[in-house]
């Protein structure tokens, strides 16, 4: 009987393959820019400026935390906060919420502004339709409200504003039934796209779905505080 | 060449590259993150500011007068204003003095290059620092490229009977989950919700800069917060780093 090993030669068996001559200086290039790419990365990087840590600074006491100071500055800021009847809108989420009394008594979805920005080819003017962050006050409520399409209106279609008073500028349908003004040309209204309601879809203003309008106009008296987030 | 000198030449070339390796990783490693004593002291003060307000809400600092003057003058206006406390991490959304929303953040670090000693440049809290600039994204520029005149024949008014069939929009593009927020104190503010790069990426910037500095270009790299969240939060609050919003910087007291 016969094995496999037996019939390879002896020389085959102890010796290693050898590389070709061109295989032998391809590898040998190979390394040396591997080791010339690597050591000058590493100069490089030594080179460079890195990024430390930090440790977190610690506030320091002031000789004026006393008891009483605190409780003076506390007072001032809570009497800062809004009580009674109150909204909060959360633009991102689309949530308007009715508080009253520090009770939350109406969730309501709606839209917002969209952050998208407008030119005017014209004169280079720009539009940022956002919502504005931070405290309004509701100015005065109307129902049945006409919308004054402002210049942006005519542009975002593609057309030239018509002279300031022109009827087409009035438009007694888009603000829905009721409307709540909070300066600045922003404005608490209605929707006829009420597929749209939760999204950041508006120029600026907020949009309201039917009934939770009605609710807000009939319960929100003009002076009260909204508060955007 | 034979290939057995060629096989130990190539075994002593990734030997010695695999040991330098290792030793620029410690040293990045130790540069990016600081030795365990500075963690546990950093852990230290952590315990130490929520013990010291024992009996109150975990997340409020301990009061102290500057911080609440600072907010005082803030929720005197109509702005609305962040509070980043750095110990307890969390980023507070505030308008007159009541936290209308906030984000619990994974982590909180603060970075500088060639600060020799681990303390914060001109970060002194509280603090109110204000963003200097938006966040970049998402800010799509609609501008047709003419406008045609007006015709009074072409009536623009909406028909109530089919506006809401004709409600449809694409999809907006989606907010941003890392970005950065440049302020003007000079630090940049950044949300990711992962931590700081791997040791590759480390290396590749600290490299690059290297190679930027070699050739004479001195770019500035400021001081960083980087602010760990998840990515539905890093979204959420997107919108509200519009230039000029206040953001009252606290850490936590001595222990």
């Amino acid at each position: 009987m016969t094995t496999e090993s037996a019939t390879i030669p002896l020389a085959a068996r102890r010796s290693p393959p050898r590389l070709p001559g061109v295989g032998r200086l391809v590898a040998a290039v190979a390394g040396f820019l591997l080791l010339v790419t690597a050591t000058g990365l590493f100069f490089l990087a030594g080179w460079g400026r890195t990024y430390r840590r930090l440790e977190l600074p610690v506030e320091q006491p002031s000789e004026h935390d006393t008891a009483a100071t605190l409780d003076r500055l506390s007072s001032r800021l809570v009497a800062l906060a809004p009580s009674g009847h109150y909204l909060m809108i959360d633009t991102y989420r689309g949530e308007l919420r009715v508080y009253d009394r520090g009770q939350l008594v109406r969730r309501a979805v709606v839209s917002s502004g969209s952050g998208d920005v407008l030119r005017d080819p014209r004169t280079g003017r720009l539009w940022i339709f956002d919502t504005p962050l931070g405290e309004r006050r509701v100015q005065r409520k109307v129902r049945d409200p006409v919308w004054i399409k402002p210049d942006w209106a005519y542009v975002e279609e593609g057309m030239e504003p018509p002279p300031l008073g022109h009827p087409d500028r009035h438009d007694p349908v888009s603000l829905g039934d009721y409307a709540l003004y909070l300066g600045d040309g922003y404005i608490i209204h209605g929707t006829l796209f009420q597929t749209l309601l939760g999204q950041a879809v508006t120029h600026g203003c907020i949009r309201v779905g039917d009934q939770d309008l009605a609710y807000v106009y009939e319960t929100t008296p003009i002076g009260t505080r909204v508060l955007l987030y | 060449m034979s290939t057995k000198r060629l096989q130990s030449a190539l075994a002593f070339f990734f030997t010695s590259a695999a040991i330098a390796l290792v030793v620029v990783a410690c040293d990045a490693t130790s540069a990016e993150i600081p030795g365990r004593s500075a963690a546990t002291a950093q852990e230290s003060v952590k315990e130490a500011a929520i013990g010291a307000v024992d009996g109150l809400a975990p997340q409020q600092l301990p009061s102290s007068s500057q911080a609440i003057e600072l907010e005082l003058a803030l929720a005197s206006r109509r702005e609305l204003y962040l509070e980043l406390d750095l110990g307890h991490r969390i980023l507070k959304i505030k308008a007159r003095g009541i936290a209308v929303d906030q984000v619990d953040l994974a982590d909180v670090r603060l970075l500088a290059v060639e600060q020799a000693e681990r303390i914060a440049p001109d970060l002194n809290p509280p603090v109110v620092w204000r963003v200097a600039a938006r966040p970049a994204g998402l800010r799509p520029v609609s501008a047709p490229a003419t406008l045609r005149a007006f015709a009074d024949a072409e009536s623009t008014q909406i028909d109530r009977g089919t506006a809401s069939v004709a409600a449809v929009r694409a999809p907006p593009a989606e907010t941003p989950d890392r970005y950065s927020v440049p302020l003007e104190s000079g630090w940049l503010l950044e949300l990711a919700p992962e931590g700081p790069p791997p040791l590759p990426a480390r290396l590749a910037a600290s490299a690059r800069d290297g190679w930027e500095r070699l050739r004479g270009r001195h770019h500035p790299l400021p001081p960083r917060i980087l602010l760990r969240t998840s990515v539905a939060d890093a979204r959420r609050i997107h919108h509200l780093f519009r230039k000029g919003t206040a953001i009252l910087v606290r850490s936590p007291a001595p222990s």
